[in-house]
Protein backbone atom coordinates (compact mmCIF):
# COMPACT_ATOMS: atom_id res chain seq x y z
CA UNK A 1 0.00 0.00 0.00
CA UNK A 2 2.99 2.40 0.89
CA UNK A 3 4.62 1.56 -2.04
CA UNK A 4 1.48 2.26 -4.17
CA UNK A 5 0.85 5.62 -2.62
CA UNK A 6 4.83 6.38 -3.43
CA UNK A 7 4.62 5.23 -7.11
CA UNK A 8 1.43 7.48 -7.58
CA UNK A 9 2.95 10.52 -5.73
CA UNK A 10 6.30 10.36 -7.34
CA UNK A 11 4.19 10.28 -10.84
CA UNK A 12 2.01 12.88 -9.52
CA UNK A 13 4.91 15.42 -8.74
CA UNK A 14 6.99 14.75 -12.30
CA UNK A 15 3.67 14.92 -14.31
CA UNK A 16 3.34 18.43 -11.70
CA UNK A 17 7.22 19.52 -13.17
CA UNK A 18 6.32 18.49 -16.64
CA UNK A 19 3.22 20.48 -16.63
CA UNK A 20 5.04 23.58 -14.39
CA UNK A 21 7.42 23.44 -18.04
CA UNK A 22 4.47 23.54 -19.90
CA UNK A 23 3.37 26.71 -18.30
CA UNK A 24 6.63 28.53 -18.69
CA UNK A 25 7.01 27.70 -22.13
CA UNK A 26 3.54 29.11 -23.07
CA UNK A 27 4.41 31.71 -20.85
CA UNK A 28 7.35 32.69 -22.74
CA UNK A 29 5.48 32.43 -26.09
CA UNK A 30 2.64 34.99 -24.63
CA UNK A 31 5.02 37.08 -23.17
CA UNK A 32 6.69 37.50 -26.48
CA UNK A 33 3.30 38.27 -27.91
CA UNK A 34 2.82 40.66 -25.52
CA UNK A 35 5.79 42.48 -26.43
CA UNK A 36 4.67 42.77 -29.84
CA UNK A 37 1.76 44.99 -28.65
CA UNK A 38 3.51 47.09 -26.68
CA UNK A 39 5.61 47.67 -29.41
CA UNK A 40 2.76 48.22 -32.18
CA UNK A 41 0.63 50.41 -29.73
CA UNK A 42 4.06 52.29 -29.44
CA UNK A 43 4.42 52.97 -32.96
CA UNK A 44 0.93 53.67 -34.01
CA UNK A 45 0.66 56.18 -30.99
CA UNK A 46 3.61 57.80 -32.22
CA UNK A 47 3.13 58.02 -35.71
CA UNK A 48 -0.59 58.13 -36.28
CA UNK A 49 -1.78 59.84 -32.96
CA UNK A 50 1.69 61.75 -32.10
CA UNK A 51 0.93 61.91 -29.09
CA UNK A 52 3.44 62.09 -26.60
CA UNK A 53 5.66 59.84 -25.12
CA UNK A 54 5.54 60.27 -21.54
CA UNK A 55 0.82 59.89 -22.25
CA UNK A 56 2.10 56.43 -24.10
CA UNK A 57 3.99 55.41 -21.77
CA UNK A 58 1.79 56.20 -18.81
CA UNK A 59 -1.11 54.68 -20.71
CA UNK A 60 0.95 51.03 -21.14
CA UNK A 61 1.95 51.22 -17.31
CA UNK A 62 -1.85 50.99 -17.04
CA UNK A 63 -3.51 49.22 -19.81
CA UNK A 64 -0.27 46.82 -21.01
CA UNK A 65 0.05 43.25 -20.60
CA UNK A 66 0.08 42.57 -16.47
CA UNK A 67 3.72 41.32 -16.99
CA UNK A 68 4.90 44.46 -18.83
CA UNK A 69 3.11 47.14 -16.55
CA UNK A 70 5.82 47.28 -13.81
CA UNK A 71 8.38 47.56 -16.48
CA UNK A 72 6.54 50.85 -17.72
CA UNK A 73 5.79 51.81 -15.01
CA UNK A 74 9.69 52.59 -14.39
CA UNK A 75 10.60 53.92 -17.85
CA UNK A 76 7.50 56.30 -16.95
CA UNK A 77 9.01 57.54 -13.68
CA UNK A 78 12.58 58.10 -15.55
CA UNK A 79 10.96 59.70 -18.02
CA UNK A 80 9.42 62.23 -15.64
CA UNK A 81 12.25 62.89 -13.67
CA UNK A 82 13.63 65.56 -16.54
CA UNK A 83 16.97 64.28 -15.39
CA UNK A 84 17.65 62.37 -18.73
CA UNK A 85 16.92 63.98 -22.15
CA UNK A 86 17.03 60.31 -23.70
CA UNK A 87 14.57 58.16 -23.66
CA UNK A 88 16.59 55.46 -24.57
CA UNK A 89 18.74 55.77 -21.54
CA UNK A 90 15.54 55.92 -19.57
CA UNK A 91 14.45 52.63 -21.33
CA UNK A 92 17.81 51.24 -20.55
CA UNK A 93 17.51 51.62 -16.43
CA UNK A 94 14.02 50.63 -16.59
CA UNK A 95 15.57 47.60 -18.34
CA UNK A 96 18.06 46.73 -15.98
CA UNK A 97 15.91 46.56 -12.44
CA UNK A 98 13.00 44.42 -14.74
CA UNK A 99 14.91 41.82 -16.66
CA UNK A 100 15.83 40.52 -13.27
CA UNK A 101 12.23 38.36 -13.85
CA UNK A 102 13.31 36.61 -16.83
CA UNK A 103 10.72 37.20 -18.95
CA UNK A 104 13.08 36.91 -22.03
CA UNK A 105 16.20 34.59 -22.97
CA UNK A 106 19.49 36.84 -23.26
CA UNK A 107 19.08 37.20 -27.42
CA UNK A 108 15.10 38.31 -27.07
CA UNK A 109 16.34 40.51 -24.10
CA UNK A 110 18.99 42.49 -26.22
CA UNK A 111 16.36 43.62 -29.00
CA UNK A 112 13.99 44.23 -26.08
CA UNK A 113 16.84 47.11 -24.96
CA UNK A 114 17.47 48.18 -28.69
CA UNK A 115 13.84 48.94 -28.57
CA UNK A 116 14.80 52.11 -26.60
CA UNK A 117 16.58 53.83 -29.89
CA UNK A 118 12.45 53.38 -31.30
CA UNK A 119 11.94 56.52 -28.82
CA UNK A 120 14.70 58.86 -29.93
CA UNK A 121 13.62 58.36 -34.01
CA UNK A 122 10.57 60.94 -33.80
CA UNK A 123 8.04 59.90 -36.03
CA UNK A 124 9.62 60.26 -39.61
CA UNK A 125 10.51 58.20 -42.29
CA UNK A 126 13.46 56.73 -40.17
CA UNK A 127 11.37 56.10 -37.12
CA UNK A 128 8.83 53.86 -39.86
CA UNK A 129 11.61 52.15 -41.10
CA UNK A 130 12.93 51.18 -37.49
CA UNK A 131 9.73 50.27 -36.36
CA UNK A 132 8.41 47.94 -39.04
CA UNK A 133 12.26 46.32 -38.71
CA UNK A 134 12.35 46.28 -34.75
CA UNK A 135 9.07 44.54 -34.88
CA UNK A 136 9.54 42.06 -37.98
CA UNK A 137 12.06 41.02 -35.74
CA UNK A 138 9.99 40.37 -32.77
CA UNK A 139 8.10 38.82 -35.18
CA UNK A 140 10.52 36.25 -36.40
CA UNK A 141 11.30 35.79 -32.44
CA UNK A 142 7.38 34.59 -32.53
CA UNK A 143 7.55 32.34 -35.52
CA UNK A 144 10.21 30.59 -34.49
CA UNK A 145 9.09 30.39 -30.62
CA UNK A 146 5.58 28.91 -32.28
CA UNK A 147 7.57 26.16 -34.12
CA UNK A 148 9.66 25.18 -31.23
CA UNK A 149 6.96 25.26 -28.79
CA UNK A 150 4.89 21.59 -29.53
CA UNK A 151 8.23 20.04 -29.55
CA UNK A 152 9.24 21.27 -26.33
CA UNK A 153 6.33 20.36 -24.40
CA UNK A 154 5.69 17.39 -25.82
CA UNK A 155 9.30 16.60 -24.88
CA UNK A 156 9.28 17.91 -21.16
CA UNK A 157 5.70 15.89 -20.81
CA UNK A 158 7.22 13.00 -22.31
CA UNK A 159 11.28 13.52 -20.22
CA UNK A 160 9.17 13.67 -16.91
CA UNK A 161 6.88 10.83 -17.76
CA UNK A 162 9.65 8.69 -18.43
CA UNK A 163 11.27 10.01 -15.57
CA UNK A 164 8.49 9.27 -13.26
CA UNK A 165 8.46 5.70 -14.39
CA UNK A 166 11.55 5.65 -14.05
CA UNK A 167 12.03 6.17 -10.61
CA UNK A 168 8.89 4.41 -9.69
CA UNK A 169 10.48 1.52 -10.99
CA UNK A 170 14.05 2.05 -8.98
CA UNK A 171 11.82 2.99 -5.72
CA UNK A 172 9.37 0.83 -5.67
CA UNK B 1 4.76 77.73 -10.49
CA UNK B 2 8.19 78.20 -11.35
CA UNK B 3 8.70 74.47 -11.29
CA UNK B 4 7.11 74.06 -14.60
CA UNK B 5 9.47 76.41 -16.17
CA UNK B 6 12.01 74.93 -14.24
CA UNK B 7 11.96 71.77 -15.83
CA UNK B 8 12.55 72.40 -18.66
CA UNK B 9 16.22 72.93 -18.04
CA UNK B 10 19.13 70.28 -18.06
CA UNK B 11 19.72 69.34 -14.69
CA UNK B 12 22.67 70.99 -13.86
CA UNK B 13 21.31 74.50 -14.78
CA UNK B 14 18.57 73.85 -12.73
CA UNK B 15 20.08 72.96 -9.52
CA UNK B 16 21.69 76.54 -10.24
CA UNK B 17 18.73 78.61 -10.72
CA UNK B 18 16.53 76.79 -8.05
CA UNK B 19 19.08 78.30 -5.45
CA UNK B 20 18.02 81.46 -6.51
CA UNK B 21 14.34 80.57 -6.27
CA UNK B 22 13.10 84.08 -5.55
CA UNK B 23 14.99 86.17 -7.63
CA UNK B 24 13.29 84.10 -10.34
CA UNK B 25 9.59 85.35 -9.12
CA UNK B 26 10.41 88.82 -10.27
CA UNK B 27 11.58 87.56 -13.66
CA UNK B 28 9.89 87.78 -16.55
CA UNK B 29 11.62 86.44 -19.22
CA UNK B 30 14.58 83.84 -19.58
CA UNK B 31 16.33 84.23 -22.66
CA UNK B 32 18.59 81.30 -23.99
CA UNK B 33 21.40 81.69 -26.87
CA UNK B 34 23.43 79.04 -28.24
CA UNK B 35 27.21 80.20 -27.10
CA UNK B 36 25.81 83.60 -25.36
CA UNK B 37 24.92 84.21 -21.49
CA UNK B 38 22.10 82.83 -20.32
CA UNK B 39 19.83 86.40 -19.75
CA UNK B 40 17.08 86.61 -16.88
CA UNK B 41 14.93 89.87 -17.23
CA UNK B 42 12.41 91.08 -14.10
CA UNK B 43 11.22 94.49 -16.55
CA UNK B 44 13.50 96.48 -15.70
CA UNK B 45 17.43 95.10 -15.12
CA UNK B 46 19.33 92.19 -16.68
CA UNK B 47 20.59 89.49 -14.64
CA UNK B 48 23.27 87.03 -15.37
CA UNK B 49 23.70 83.51 -13.60
CA UNK B 50 27.55 83.51 -12.60
CA UNK B 51 28.86 80.35 -13.32
CA UNK B 52 31.39 79.26 -10.46
CA UNK B 53 29.09 80.62 -7.36
CA UNK B 54 25.67 79.82 -8.96
CA UNK B 55 24.17 83.22 -8.26
CA UNK B 56 22.68 85.76 -10.30
CA UNK B 57 24.55 88.89 -11.35
CA UNK B 58 24.01 92.33 -13.14
CA UNK B 59 27.60 91.39 -14.84
CA UNK B 60 27.84 88.99 -18.05
CA UNK B 61 31.79 88.34 -16.81
CA UNK B 62 32.66 84.88 -15.37
CA UNK B 63 28.56 83.49 -16.43
CA UNK B 64 27.28 80.67 -17.65
CA UNK B 65 27.30 80.44 -21.17
CA UNK B 66 24.61 78.15 -23.37
CA UNK B 67 26.02 75.30 -25.17
CA UNK B 68 24.20 73.55 -28.04
CA UNK B 69 23.23 70.72 -25.42
CA UNK B 70 21.69 73.23 -23.56
CA UNK B 71 19.32 73.54 -26.01
CA UNK B 72 19.08 70.30 -27.17
CA UNK B 73 18.14 68.74 -23.68
CA UNK B 74 15.39 71.85 -23.15
CA UNK B 75 13.83 71.23 -27.02
CA UNK B 76 13.51 67.53 -25.52
CA UNK B 77 12.37 68.25 -22.18
CA UNK B 78 10.10 71.01 -23.40
CA UNK B 79 8.33 68.78 -25.65
CA UNK B 80 8.49 66.25 -23.12
CA UNK B 81 10.45 63.78 -25.01
CA UNK B 82 8.24 63.96 -28.37
CA UNK B 83 9.30 66.66 -30.61
CA UNK B 84 7.44 65.26 -33.69
CA UNK B 85 4.35 66.10 -31.27
CA UNK B 86 4.80 69.44 -31.25
CA UNK B 87 6.02 70.02 -34.64
CA UNK B 88 3.30 72.93 -35.30
CA UNK B 89 3.58 74.87 -32.50
CA UNK B 90 7.47 75.12 -33.41
CA UNK B 91 6.68 76.15 -36.64
CA UNK B 92 4.44 79.04 -35.14
CA UNK B 93 7.37 79.69 -33.02
CA UNK B 94 6.08 78.91 -29.71
CA UNK B 95 5.01 76.35 -26.83
CA UNK B 96 2.78 76.93 -24.25
CA UNK B 97 3.79 75.31 -21.11
CA UNK B 98 1.58 73.83 -17.91
CA UNK B 99 0.83 77.43 -15.90
CA UNK B 100 0.38 79.51 -18.95
CA UNK B 101 4.22 79.84 -19.64
CA UNK B 102 5.24 80.82 -23.25
CA UNK B 103 8.23 79.65 -25.28
CA UNK B 104 9.01 81.05 -27.85
CA UNK B 105 11.45 79.37 -30.49
CA UNK B 106 13.40 80.24 -33.22
CA UNK B 107 16.34 78.90 -35.20
CA UNK B 108 16.41 78.53 -38.64
CA UNK B 109 13.55 78.06 -40.88
CA UNK B 110 13.14 76.05 -44.23
CA UNK B 111 10.30 77.51 -45.97
CA UNK B 112 8.05 76.07 -48.67
CA UNK B 113 7.26 79.36 -50.43
CA UNK B 114 5.60 81.18 -48.20
CA UNK B 115 4.47 78.84 -45.48
CA UNK B 116 7.42 78.00 -42.60
CA UNK B 117 7.72 73.80 -43.45
CA UNK B 118 10.18 73.52 -40.84
CA UNK B 119 12.20 74.84 -37.73
CA UNK B 120 15.25 73.11 -38.76
CA UNK B 121 17.61 74.13 -35.86
CA UNK B 122 16.74 75.79 -32.92
CA UNK B 123 19.51 78.67 -31.80
CA UNK B 124 17.25 80.62 -29.32
CA UNK B 125 14.83 80.43 -26.55
CA UNK B 126 12.71 82.50 -25.07
CA UNK B 127 10.76 81.72 -21.88
CA UNK B 128 8.07 84.34 -20.68
CA UNK B 129 6.97 83.89 -17.48
CA UNK B 130 3.59 83.94 -16.56
CA UNK B 131 2.50 86.32 -14.15
CA UNK B 132 -1.48 86.30 -14.20
CA UNK B 133 -1.68 89.69 -12.29
CA UNK B 134 -5.62 88.78 -10.27
CA UNK B 135 -7.01 92.09 -9.84
CA UNK B 136 -5.67 94.76 -11.90
CA UNK B 137 -8.54 95.31 -13.89
CA UNK B 138 -10.51 95.87 -10.56
CA UNK B 139 -10.25 99.68 -10.88
CA UNK B 140 -11.43 100.15 -14.18
CA UNK B 141 -14.52 97.54 -14.49
CA UNK B 142 -17.19 100.00 -13.50
CA UNK B 143 -16.04 101.67 -16.51
CA UNK B 144 -16.44 99.20 -18.79
CA UNK B 145 -19.75 97.15 -17.49
CA UNK B 146 -22.90 97.66 -16.45
CA UNK B 147 -25.77 95.89 -14.62
CA UNK B 148 -27.12 94.62 -18.60
CA UNK B 149 -24.38 94.94 -20.82
CA UNK B 150 -20.68 94.95 -21.21
CA UNK B 151 -19.25 98.80 -23.29
CA UNK B 152 -17.22 97.50 -26.57
CA UNK B 153 -14.05 98.70 -25.11
CA UNK B 154 -10.45 98.91 -26.66
CA UNK B 155 -7.49 98.65 -24.74
CA UNK B 156 -4.33 100.84 -26.12
CA UNK B 157 -0.93 100.75 -25.13
CA UNK B 158 2.68 101.04 -26.82
CA UNK B 159 4.34 96.99 -26.74
CA UNK B 160 4.67 95.37 -23.34
CA UNK B 161 2.93 97.94 -21.19
CA UNK B 162 0.59 95.34 -20.09
CA UNK B 163 -2.93 95.55 -22.50
CA UNK B 164 -2.90 91.65 -22.75
CA UNK B 165 -2.68 91.43 -18.75
CA UNK B 166 -5.61 94.14 -18.29
CA UNK B 167 -7.84 92.63 -21.15
CA UNK B 168 -7.20 88.83 -19.15
CA UNK B 169 -8.29 90.67 -16.17
CA UNK B 170 -11.43 92.70 -17.59
CA UNK B 171 -12.33 89.04 -19.04
CA UNK B 172 -12.06 86.99 -15.68
CA UNK B 173 -14.24 89.94 -14.12
CA UNK B 174 -17.01 89.75 -16.49
CA UNK B 175 -17.20 86.28 -16.71
CA UNK B 176 -17.18 86.75 -13.16
CA UNK B 177 -17.28 83.46 -10.57
CA UNK B 178 -19.41 81.36 -8.56
CA UNK B 179 -20.91 84.63 -6.23
CA UNK B 180 -20.99 86.77 -9.13
CA UNK B 181 -24.18 88.65 -9.22
CA UNK B 182 -23.02 90.44 -12.37
CA UNK B 183 -21.70 88.38 -15.00
CA UNK B 184 -21.94 87.55 -19.04
CA UNK B 185 -20.81 84.90 -21.32
CA UNK B 186 -17.39 85.90 -23.14
CA UNK B 187 -16.13 84.54 -25.77
CA UNK B 188 -11.81 84.70 -26.07
CA UNK B 189 -10.00 84.09 -29.77
CA UNK B 190 -6.49 83.85 -28.54
CA UNK B 191 -4.91 83.54 -31.96
CA UNK B 192 -1.56 83.78 -29.85
CA UNK B 193 -2.46 81.85 -26.90
CA UNK B 194 -1.24 84.97 -24.96
CA UNK B 195 -4.70 85.46 -23.09
CA UNK B 196 -5.86 81.83 -21.83
CA UNK B 197 -2.23 80.27 -22.61
CA UNK B 198 -3.85 77.03 -23.49
CA UNK B 199 -1.79 73.69 -22.92
CA UNK B 200 -3.55 70.78 -24.38
CA UNK B 201 -6.61 72.84 -25.01
CA UNK B 202 -6.98 73.93 -21.02
CA UNK B 203 -6.45 77.47 -20.68
CA UNK B 204 -4.10 78.04 -18.30
CA UNK B 205 -4.97 81.66 -16.89
CA UNK B 206 -7.86 82.11 -15.04
CA UNK B 207 -10.29 83.82 -17.01
CA UNK B 208 -13.75 83.28 -15.00
CA UNK B 209 -16.10 79.91 -14.93
CA UNK B 210 -18.10 81.30 -18.22
CA UNK B 211 -15.46 82.31 -20.93
CA UNK B 212 -14.92 79.60 -23.98
CA UNK B 213 -11.56 80.13 -26.13
CA UNK B 214 -10.73 79.24 -29.40
CA UNK B 215 -6.92 78.46 -29.19
CA UNK B 216 -5.05 79.27 -31.74
CA UNK B 217 -7.20 80.45 -34.59
CA UNK B 218 -7.17 83.55 -36.64
CA UNK B 219 -8.90 86.45 -35.02
CA UNK B 220 -11.62 86.41 -37.89
CA UNK B 221 -12.49 82.97 -38.24
CA UNK B 222 -13.15 82.56 -34.43
CA UNK B 223 -14.84 85.63 -33.81
CA UNK B 224 -17.16 83.53 -36.85
CA UNK B 225 -16.84 80.61 -35.19
CA UNK B 226 -17.66 81.54 -31.75
CA UNK B 227 -20.80 83.63 -33.10
CA UNK B 228 -22.17 80.99 -34.94
CA UNK B 229 -21.69 78.29 -32.05
CA UNK B 230 -21.13 79.76 -28.32
CA UNK B 231 -23.49 82.91 -28.28
CA UNK B 232 -21.47 84.99 -26.22
CA UNK B 233 -22.62 88.44 -24.94
CA UNK B 234 -18.81 88.99 -25.48
CA UNK B 235 -16.21 88.51 -27.55
CA UNK B 236 -12.44 88.89 -26.76
CA UNK B 237 -9.35 89.51 -29.16
CA UNK B 238 -5.66 90.89 -28.85
CA UNK B 239 -4.09 92.62 -31.13
CA UNK B 240 -6.58 94.28 -33.86
CA UNK B 241 -4.80 95.13 -36.75
CA UNK B 242 -5.23 93.88 -39.84
CA UNK B 243 -8.42 94.91 -42.26
CA UNK B 244 -10.12 91.07 -41.79
CA UNK B 245 -10.24 91.92 -37.89
CA UNK B 246 -11.99 94.83 -38.58
CA UNK B 247 -14.29 93.21 -41.02
CA UNK B 248 -14.78 90.29 -38.37
CA UNK B 249 -15.54 92.59 -35.49
CA UNK B 250 -17.90 94.41 -37.62
CA UNK B 251 -19.99 91.26 -37.41
CA UNK B 252 -19.85 90.62 -34.01
CA UNK B 253 -20.89 94.15 -33.44
CA UNK B 254 -24.27 93.53 -36.26
CA UNK B 255 -24.57 90.65 -34.02
CA UNK B 256 -25.18 92.47 -30.74
CA UNK B 257 -22.37 90.71 -29.14
CA UNK B 258 -20.05 93.48 -27.13
CA UNK B 259 -16.46 93.53 -28.25
CA UNK B 260 -13.47 93.90 -25.98
CA UNK B 261 -9.93 94.17 -27.89
CA UNK B 262 -6.40 95.41 -27.48
CA UNK B 263 -4.48 97.33 -30.21
CA UNK B 264 -1.18 99.24 -30.43
CA UNK B 265 -0.96 102.59 -30.22
CA UNK B 266 1.06 104.83 -27.88
CA UNK B 267 -1.48 107.11 -27.18
CA UNK B 268 -5.44 108.76 -28.29
CA UNK B 269 -3.70 110.63 -30.91
CA UNK B 270 -1.75 107.89 -32.98
CA UNK B 271 -4.92 105.61 -32.13
CA UNK B 272 -7.01 108.74 -34.32
CA UNK B 273 -4.01 108.34 -37.15
CA UNK B 274 -4.80 104.93 -37.54
CA UNK B 275 -6.89 104.35 -41.05
CA UNK B 276 -8.80 101.07 -40.38
CA UNK B 277 -10.07 102.79 -37.36
CA UNK B 278 -11.41 105.45 -39.05
CA UNK B 279 -15.35 104.35 -39.37
CA UNK B 280 -15.28 102.90 -35.79
CA UNK B 281 -14.12 106.50 -34.32
CA UNK B 282 -16.76 108.29 -36.51
CA UNK B 283 -19.45 106.40 -35.95
CA UNK B 284 -18.24 105.82 -31.74
CA UNK B 285 -18.77 102.15 -32.07
CA UNK B 286 -16.20 101.96 -29.08
CA UNK B 287 -17.56 103.26 -25.82
CA UNK B 288 -14.35 103.38 -24.03
CA UNK B 289 -10.87 103.46 -24.92
CA UNK B 290 -8.32 102.37 -22.00
CA UNK B 291 -4.55 104.02 -22.50
CA UNK B 292 -2.18 102.45 -20.45
CA UNK B 293 1.28 103.90 -20.20
CA UNK B 294 4.12 103.05 -17.81
CA UNK B 295 6.41 105.77 -15.85
CA UNK B 296 9.82 106.09 -15.29
CA UNK B 297 9.88 104.12 -12.31
CA UNK B 298 8.23 101.03 -14.25
CA UNK B 299 4.21 101.81 -12.71
CA UNK B 300 1.45 101.72 -15.03
CA UNK B 301 -1.66 104.35 -15.69
CA UNK B 302 -4.77 104.40 -16.73
CA UNK B 303 -6.91 106.76 -18.51
CA UNK B 304 -10.13 105.54 -19.74
CA UNK B 305 -11.95 107.99 -22.90
CA UNK B 306 -15.59 107.43 -23.56
CA UNK B 307 -16.71 107.25 -26.61
CA UNK B 308 -16.79 110.81 -27.96
CA UNK B 309 -12.74 111.04 -27.00
CA UNK B 310 -13.55 112.81 -23.48
CA UNK B 311 -11.52 111.73 -20.54
CA UNK B 312 -13.43 110.28 -18.16
CA UNK B 313 -11.14 109.14 -15.87
CA UNK B 314 -7.14 108.86 -14.77
CA UNK B 315 -5.67 107.08 -11.68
Amino acid sequence: MVRLIGAVLILFGTVGIGYDRMRQIKRHYEGLLDWRECMLKIQGDMQSLKKPLPDIIAELEHHAPEVFQSFFMQVHKELMQYENSSPKSCWKEAWKSWKKREIFTKEEGQLFLECGRLLEQGSGGIFEKEAELLIERINILIQREQTEMRERIKVSMYLCATAGIFLVLILV
Amino acid sequence: MLEQVLQIFPAELRKMLLANKDKLKETEEIRIRINQPMILWDGRKEYFLDKLSGRLSVEAEGSYYIKESDISAMLTFLSRYSIYAYEEELKSGFLTLEGGHRVGVTGQIRMEGEKVEQLAYVGSLNIRIAHQKIGCAKEILPFIRTEQSVRNTLFVSSVGIGKTTLLRDSIRLISGDETSRIHFKVGVVDERSEIAACCHGIPQNNLGIRTDVIDRCKKAVGMRMLLRSMSPDVIAVDELGSMEDFQAVDEVLHCGCSILGTIHAADMLELQQKEQLQKWLEQKIFERYVILKKDDEGRRHFMIYDGTWEKIWSD
